[in-house]
């Protein structure tokens, strides 16, 4: 967690966002430390969160958790965080020979292999996971999805991830639920790349969300000491025409254990 | 009978892993292993993690990518790691043939090692007591960490037969057809599955079971211009995404999360029309570099680049168990290769602009402090 960033994004420290639909993307940086602030952010409160990771196993996040100062093991294991490992899940399916389908129809990912993807296991599989959280507590929860990319990636089609995510935000943020939750979903789309699925899935995020986050590198290349440029955007929740929204841009420095954000120019380095 | 408890508890140093050929990282306390170019190590920050996959993307003709694949497997074979070669083009046979000699360091040490033992049988009159000492002083010099290779010899074809090595060759392999329901290239998933195997048969993964004798040991795995045509690549409907490579790219990843192994995969991407399906191929990776030679180029002959055969990018750098990754002071790099040594240096020094910088802050010197001595006036040094 970083205090810094709970500034700019206007979140109280004590009390993070809920009924939030918030989207991540990156290109040609890293927006790892976003995912480990809303991480260790909902933990230290005491929040519920649901993880679903294509990117790192569990190991990586609870290093850098004990880096911040959040314990994610013990979340993990008193049931205030579960952990659903894409990684280790889509590979066994990769592995399934076609013959035995015994294990892999539990298997929520199973459509990674289809020709066909259908995503509804999925989104049942993280709707019980959820549920299963608000049958012993009202705390908000947090459903993090690391890097939808890797999906479309793997060949599931854009407009199946799109309508995964505009369900999981119906289920997450809608009032007629008696939860309330925060969604935060992550994609990389490289500007110079031109990767038309995953811009394409950025727009499907983009209207899909509440607050937009995008890190991106910096114009004038490489640096050691300015690591990127982060954008934050709010977007009118009540989609009022002409769309009105409002946006900040400050420039950024990963260090060990925390991030500094400056104004653009203003980095230590050259003044 | 009961003894006295204490708190105090004579401290154990966690056992770390003691495998030849490997040390921690500085930067995030992972396993590293070396590349077997020492300078390519320090740009990447120190070396290969274990676990984690690093991509090459070819220069134009492939020969320096080739050339890293050699040394990668050279410096395994003589840190005495196993390996596990795969090509599609030439046979693996010919590559591990071709694989250059190690140079060691102090040749000396190696002559004086033999007389010395049988002198040492002579017993000793004084400092008796150092009899008993073991006689083998330090770790054989063949397990440090990153080596330098003559390209002009051969290594040892006792040493080679000695080294477990598993070798795949495309065309030697029974590869069915393809299904059109079937998850990849079937040669991509038939050496996916032979990787798997053998990380499980040979005991590379984390979660085996570790019979106490047995010594762990690290599987160099290095796959060779992967995603070429000869891997059956873009051989069906070129019109349409073919998600085989990422695919087969996502499976090792997981795999190799739960294993002592590495991996080094060369890839020919100046052949893929879409820069959208390099980056996803760079995404699944965890290291990448790319190599792009002036051979044939008009750069071969300009005069800025007379020293180097080629320049050396870096294009992702891997964020493993912590926030931040290895920065290097320059991107700008360039390769030149001598007889023996392959070497990646900087082409020139970025601007001096950082936290650290070296320039004096005269700001911070010209504040005129009020003199306190009576006597002086402050106009003259030499005033009283």
């Amino acid at each position: 967690m970083f205090i810094d960033l709970n500034n700019i994004l206007d979140i109280d420290e004590k009390q993070p966002p809920d009924r939030i639909s918030i989207s991540i993307s990156s290109s040609q940086t890293d927006n790892g430390f976003l995912i480990h602030h809303f991480l260790s952010l909902y933990i230290r409160n005491g929040y519920n969160v649901c993880m679903v990771s294509f990117t790192q196993s569990f190991s990586h996040y609870n290093n850098v958790g004990q880096k911040l100062g959040v314990n994610i093991t013990a979340a993990r294991d008193n049931g205030t965080l579960i952990f659903i490992d894409g990684l280790k899940l889509i590979n066994e399916c990769l592995f399934a020979s076609p013959g035995d389908s015994g294990g892999v129809e539990k298997n929520p990912f199973s459509f990674v292999s289809d020709p066909k993807p259908d995503l509804k296991n999925l989104y049942d599989h993280i709707k019980q996971t959820i549920t299963s959280f608000s049958s012993h507590s009202t705390v908000p929860t947090l459903l993090l999805m690391d890097d939808l990319g890797i999906l479309t990636d793997l060949g599931v089609p854009v407009l199946a991830v799109g309508d995964l995510m505009m369900y999981l935000r119906n289920f997450m943020t809608s009032a007629q639920t008696l939860r309330s939750g925060c969604l935060v979903s992550v994609v990389q789309a490289d500007k110079d790349a031109a990767d038309e699925e995953h811009e394409l899935l950025l727009t499907r995020l983009a209207h899909n969300s509440d607050m937009m986050l995008h890190c991106k590198s910096l114009n004038s290349g490489y640096c050691k000491d300015v690591h990127g440029e982060l954008l934050v955007t709010w977007l009118d929740p009540k989609q009022n025409y002409p769309f009105t929204s409002r946006a900040k841009r400050m420039q950024f420095k990963i260090m060990d254990k925390t991030v500094s954000f400056f104004a653009a120019g203003m980095s230590s380095a050259v003044l | 009978m009961a003894a006295p408890t204490t708190s105090f508890r004579k401290k154990v140093s966690t056992k770390i892993l003691q495998i030849p050929g490997t040390r921690p990282s500085l930067h995030n306390n992972q396993l590293l292993i070396s590349s077997g170019v020492p300078s390519f190590d320090s740009v990447i920050g120190g070396g290969i993690a274990v676990g984690t996959a690093i991509l090459v993307e070819e220069d134009t003709y492939g020969s320096y990518g080739k050339l890293l694949l050699k040394y990668f497997i050279a410096e395994g074979i003589v840190c005495g790691h196993s390996s596990f070669l795969a090509t599609a083009d030439t046979k693996p046979d010919q590559i591990v043939k071709e694989l250059p000699s190690a140079i060691v360091d102090d040749p000396g040490a190696v002559q004086d090692a033999q007389p010395s033992s049988s002198e040492a049988d002579d017993s000793m009159k004084i400092a008796w007591r150092y009899q008993n000492m073991s006689k083998v002083q330090a770790a054989p010099v063949s397990t440090k960490f990153g080596h330098y290779f003559d390209l002009t010899k051969v290594m040892n074809p006792e040493v080679l037969a000695k080294t477990d090595m598993r070798q795949f060759y495309l065309p030697d392999e029974e590869i069915p057809d393809r299904h059109s329901n079937s998850i990849m290239n079937p040669a991509y998933q038939k050496l996916l599955q032979d990787i798997k195997s053998h990380i499980i048969n040979k005991n590379f993964s984390t979660s085996s079971s570790k019979q106490p004798q047995q010594q762990r040991n690290i599987l160099r795995i290095a796959i060779h211009s992967l995603g070429s045509p000869l891997w059956g690549e873009g051989e069906v409907n070129p019109d349409s995404y073919d998600p085989s490579l990422p695919r087969f790219l996502y499976g090792l990843r997981a795999l190799l999360r739960s294993a002592f192994a590495s991996c080094l995969i060369t890839v020919p991407t100046y052949i893929f029309n879409d820069t959208a399906f390099t980056r996803r191929i760079e995404n699944m990776c965890d290291t990448v570099v790319q190599l792009e030679s002036f051979v044939g180029s008009e750069r071969e002959t300009n005069p800025v680049y007379k020293d180097y055969h080629g320049l050396f990018h870096i294009l992702k750098i891997p964020r493993l168990n912590s926030l931040t990754c290895h920065m290097p002071d320059s991107l700008d790099l360039a390769f030149k290769l001598r007889r023996k040594k392959f070497t990646i240096e900087k082409l020139h020094l970025p601007p001096e602009l950082s936290d650290t910088a070296s320039r004096p802050q005269e700001d911070k010197d010209v504040v005129v402090k009020p003199k306190t001595v009576g006597c002086s006036t402050g106009s003259s040094k030499l005033d009283f």
